[in-house]
């Protein structure tokens, strides 16, 4: 797998976001963001030019304290999210399969602590009264 | 190709941190999109909903919706009511009172804004919201009475324009 070129991670009010360099317009109303880990590791295999899940493996197991095992499931479930994203490219890319363990993968995922899921409920049918002066 | 499974979800930055680094990113020379909050660009924008693309501000000129830093960490998106040699009046489209900044406080301009979740931008050269501004400016005698009534009546019973 290979980086594409061009995406660096770059850092708006403490959120590590990924902006395309030669894109013009910079759309905050859809960005990829990056938690610390994938940050770190998005920086590292930057540098490498192509990586494998394996690359990743050990940099997670050098950089955390963590088995191999778990560390090999976040760094598949982490690149296969690259992969869906479009910020990566190459023949290796693995399947992704979180869907049904989105929880299990701990570490690595783009887990986004701070945000404020927005709860989108229809307004209910108001009378006319209602809607005038309720 | 593998389903897409990444998680969308809603990061609101507050206006005093954000901003300041939008306004980095607009003298880079990039242009920014961002989501609109507030209520004070009434009727045609709307908090929450609706999008501004930005560039920074070559020239700048009576009428025209701009991002301006009118107190320190204080960012609103204003159209310009009078320009007076260094000094700039704001008025939002949905505010009766005006604002007063400089003319280095005035930080981004609006190439366009997308409306209602639309792929297409409204730019601020097209006729849409050219002919919108003559009128709505021209209507300002009457802007709080229209504003109060969109506000009662108008919302409550058909929603938003």
């Amino acid at each position: 797998m290979k980086v594409k070129n061009g995406f660096n991670l770059r850092e708006v009010c403490g959120e590590h976001i990924i902006v395309a360099e030669g894109d013009e317009n910079i759309d905050f109303s859809n960005i990829i963001s990056m938690n610390e880990s994938s940050a770190y590791l998005w920086e590292e295999v930057q540098k490498m030019g192509t990586f494998t899940v394996d690359n990743l493996v050990e940099l997670i197991c050098n950089q955390y304290e963590i088995d191999e095992a778990t560390a090999r499931k976040d760094a598949v479930a982490l690149a296969a999210q690259w992969g869906t994203a479009g910020i990566i490219e190459g023949d290796d890319i693995p399947e992704d399969q979180s869907t049904n363990e989105k929880e299990l993968t701990a570490e690595t995922k783009d887990d986004i602590k701070e945000d404020v899921l927005k709860q989108e409920s229809k307004p209910k049918k108001k009378g006319l009264f209602k809607r005038l002066f309720g | 190709m593998s389903k897409t499974v990444l998680t969308t979800s809603e990061i609101q930055f507050a206006n005093a941190e954000f901003l300041p680094e939008v306004v980095k990113i607009l003298n880079e020379g990039h242009t920014v999109t961002l989501r609109l909050r507030g209520y004070s660009m009434r009727p045609f924008l709307e908090n929450d909903r609706d999008k501004a693309l930005l560039v920074k501000p070559s020239s700048i000129k009576v009428g025209d919706p701009v991002l301006a830093e009118v107190n320190p960490l204080h960012f609103v998106l204003h159209r310009i009511d009078s320009i007076e040699g260094d000094n700039v009046t704001l008025r939002g489209d949905g505010n009766l009172g005006v604002e007063h900044c400089k003319k280095e406080n005035i930080v981004g301009a609006v190439i366009g804004f997308y409306r209602k979740g639309r792929k297409e931008m409204d730019a601020t050269d097209a006729w849409k919201w050219r002919t919108y501004s003559y009128i709505w400016t021209r209507l300002l005698p009457l802007r709080r009475y229209i504003l109060g009534a969109y506000r009662r009546i108008w919302i409550p019973i058909f929603g938003t324009i």
